[in-house]
């Protein structure tokens, strides 16, 4: 955050109280994100007592051998679920939203969660009444099937994007195509589902509704590596993004390599959606709504604070997200996406009222 | 709080799915007649059996004498059908017709009522509510069954001959609908899941009977005609209500008293196997349903599976909830609540306990995973297709009882051979 250059011009503008301001949402966002994930673990349909909470998260037994699963198996998982998925949503969206200069780019613009769809509804399909419930067919692979599916759907359709992408060299062009190839992926998918057994095109529906509450130590072992990679790419990838900011033909005669940068982005982004999408389904609206907040409460479009910034606000409300969808003291799930939604709808209908700061912070 | 936030996920019954497996029937010897009846059939379908009477009693419809020299003071109906546990729909009887009224023909749909004309009789001229009511001549002679579970209606009163199309075939369990399906005695009308209309209107079946959902295709096919009759066994809350409807499809086909025979068999059946359960001391805690994606789909103690579970002596946490739809749950509760239940009932294929275990590690934690108690009701699953349970195991929920008492109780049932259930191997 030193030496401003062009490419943060509303940082530029008020440095002394911007940067306050910044500290300010940074600070609370932390804090905030630490409660959360202390509530999500502390708090559930079950009363665990705080103490027993500590002593299972500190390794030693709880007086109810109940708690350590609730608390190890359950809580823990959801809540760095939560967390890390949320954050890779966010900076996935941001990146996008960047990439393409438009205001309603999210993470799965590309057609990678239609691609992840695809994948699990091929599995839908094609499981065998011999081999098991949803997850059948990739070889009774249990919940890995569905997580490898999903994988190879979005994989299959990055590699596609990422292919045309050597033609095109408008980044326009490319966000219309991976639209057009999230809508085939869509019909297949349909066509797929009007031939799979009920029972499993209900399940197909309910991994569609998203939820951080499926993922179980061996998925994290795998998850939380890939999303890793995918943030930390972001992370060293700011500069790029500022100059992309400014577009396509500014940043090359700032001497960037367009095409590489945005390569890189487009996979980074593909990563991040491909992996979380792949462990918890497509969970909607956190990565078009968050990048977008945490650019108005910044007040700038540096992603140098943009994308550390969007991290933490992702993961705050992706925890808030998880606690409403089961609120403490119930046994009641509410569907992720309803909720994330239900965030996500009023900050777009807000941000399209006010349309005009709104592209200024993702475009300008 | 729960029963509001709990979401309702229907069973879609025309899409149930099912085994070829021809069981024994020990305490229900089906007539030979059946092996009659295709030839039979073949001949009412092929002038779009409008009256068709003699056909439809030689196909089984057993009190489906035609009025000849009709007289109006006259009960046509001698032996009336009295309906005792299903609540979603009434039989009124008249001298020479009878008003079937489904209350609830799809989820909140307004009441449907059905003039059932005894053939030979005079078309009644009715004011009022049942003045726009469809008239059927009864017994019919040919049906369009929209939900597999209709299929053991036909085939324990012996009259599967009116039976003359099917939604899909791919989930029908009975191996004698398969059967005519495949020399084509049977047709598909709805193969990928939308009613194909033309087909429907050119067989011009007597009756379209619905799987108690409704479809854009059906008022299309009212103005064609079609007598379109709703269904809606799987909104009845009791095991017993559901089978009842056997009544409802006998009303159309004639068959009642055989009907009657059939399901006062099964009442008594289940009532001896629940006074048994009763007397068998403190309900066994049982824990029923899956997880999918971390939410675990739980049967509330209101709904069909909860009263089951309740009859056969078991109980579970989710009891005491009224409500009959299921319920979306954490695993958090779950396993606290339920997760101590020595017995899990699954509807799971697993091959073995490990599979399970694949599904989602959780279910390892369960004390029923570590006894071996986990059972599923897939036993008469037909490989890619139907699953019994949901085909014949509707108008049997004496045979489901049975199992799921020896289930919980097996050293009372120390004889017992499984009809739906089995137990998961544990490696």
């Amino acid at each position: 955050m030193t030496a401003h250059t062009a490419v943060a011009p509303a940082t530029a503008r008020a440095p002394v109280s911007g940067r306050r301001r910044r500290v300010a949402v940074v600070t609370v966002l932390a804090v905030g994100t630490a409660v959360l994930f202390v509530l999500t673990i502390a708090v559930g349909s079950h009363p665990v007592p705080l103490t027993d909470v500590v002593r299972v998260l500190a390794g030693s037994e709880a007086v109810d051998p109940r708690w350590e699963v609730i608390v190890h198996e359950v809580r823990l998982p959801r809540a760095l679920t939560a967390a890390v998925v949320g954050a890779a949503l966010a900076v996935a969206g941001a990146q996008m939203q960047t990439l393409f200069r438009n205001a309603l780019a999210d993470p799965f613009s590309l057609g990678v969660s239609s691609g992840a769809s695809l994948g699990v509804a091929a599995v839908v399909v094609t499981a065998g009444g011999t081999a098991g419930g949803f997850t059948g067919d990739l070889a009774g692979l249990g919940r890995l099937g569905v997580v490898l599916a999903a994988s190879l759907g979005a994989g299959a359709v990055l590699a596609l994007v990422l292919v045309l992408s050597r033609w095109v060299r408008s980044a326009v062009t490319l966000l219309v195509i991976g639209v057009m190839i999230g809508s085939a992926a869509t019909a297949v998918v349909s066509v797929l589902l009007v031939y799979a057994q009920p029972e499993r095109a209900q399940q197909f529906v309910v991994w569609g509704l998203g939820s951080f509450s499926a993922t179980t130590w061996p998925d994290l072992a795998v998850m939380l590596p890939v999303l890793g990679v995918g943030l930390a790419a972001a992370l060293l990838s700011t500069k790029r993004l500022n100059a992309l900011l400014l577009g396509e033909d500014y940043a090359r005669t700032m001497g960037l390599n367009v095409r590489r940068s945005r390569d890189l982005a487009l996979f980074g982004t593909s990563l991040l959606a491909g992996a979380a999408t792949a462990f918890c389904g497509p969970v909607a609206f956190l990565g078009l709504a968050v990048p977008h907040l945490t650019r108005v409460a910044l007040g700038t479009s540096d992603h140098r604070v943009l994308v550390p910034t969007c991290m933490l606000a992702g993961a705050f409300l992706a925890l808030s997200c998880a606690l409403l969808s089961q609120p403490p003291g119930t046994d009641a799930v509410l569907p992720l996406n309803a909720i994330t939604s239900l965030f996500g709808a009023p900050v777009v209908i807000a941000f399209l009222v006010r349309s005009r700061r709104g592209l200024q912070g993702v475009a300008q | 709080m729960r029963a509001g936030l709990g979401t309702r996920v229907p069973r879609t019954p025309t899409l149930e799915l099912t085994v070829p497996v021809r069981r024994a029937l020990p305490t229900y010897p089906r007539a030979a007649a059946l092996l009659v009846v295709p030839a039979l059939l073949l001949a009412a379908c092929a002038d779009g059996g409008s009256t068709a009477t003699d056909k439809a009693r030689a196909a089984g419809g057993a009190s489906g004498d035609c009025i000849t020299d009709f007289r109006p003071d006259e009960d046509y109906f001698p032996v009336k059908t009295e309906v005792r546990h299903a609540e979603n729909f009434t039989l009124r009887y008249e001298k020479s017709y009878q008003v079937l009224t489904v209350k609830e023909p799809y989820p909140k749909g307004r009441p449907e009522s059905y003039v059932l004309v005894r053939c030979g009789a005079p078309k009644p001229d009715l004011k009022g509510a049942l003045a726009d009511a469809p008239q059927i001549t009864t017994p019919i002679s040919s049906l369009f069954s929209a939900s597999t579970t209709h299929l053991p209606l036909l085939t324990e009163t012996d009259t599967l001959g009116v039976l003359s199309g099917v939604a899909n075939a791919a989930f029908v369990s009975s191996a004698e609908v398969r059967d005519r399906v495949r020399d084509g005695k049977v047709v598909e009308y709805a193969r990928d899941r939308s009613i194909d209309a033309e087909k429907v209107i050119a067989a011009k079946p007597d009756v379209l009977m619905t799987q108690g959902t409704d479809d854009p295709q059906y008022p299309k096919l009212r103005q064609a005609g079609i007598a379109v009759v709703a269904n809606a066994e799987w909104l009845e809350p009791t095991p017993l209500g559901r089978a009842e409807w056997v009544k409802a499809m006998a009303a159309l086909t004639g068959a009642e008293k055989r009907a009657d025979e059939v399901f006062d068999r099964i009442e008594n059946d289940y009532r001896a196997v629940a006074a048994k359960a009763a007397k068998a001391g403190k309900p066994v805690k049982v824990l029923p349903g899956g997880m999918y994606q971390g939410t675990w789909n739980m049967a509330s103690g209101g709904s069909y599976m909860g009263r089951l579970i309740k009859d056969a002596g078991g109980t579970y946490p989710w009891a005491g909830d009224k409500g009959t739809g299921n319920l979306q749950l954490s695993f958090e509760a779950v396993y606290a609540k339920g997760g101590d239940a020595p017995v899990w009932l699954v509807g799971e294929q697993w091959k073995s306990l490990t599979e399970a275990a694949k599904a989602d590690r959780r279910y390892t934690r369960l004390d029923a995973v570590e006894s071996g108690e986990v059972w599923t009701n897939t036993k008469a699953q037909r490989p890619g297709g139907g699953n019994d349970f949901y085909e014949r195991g509707v108008l049997r929920p004496d045979l489901v009882l049975a199992d799921l008492f020896a289930i919980l109780h097996p050293e009372r049932a120390k004889d017992h051979s499984f009809t739906f259930y089995a137990r998961i191997p544990n490696p």
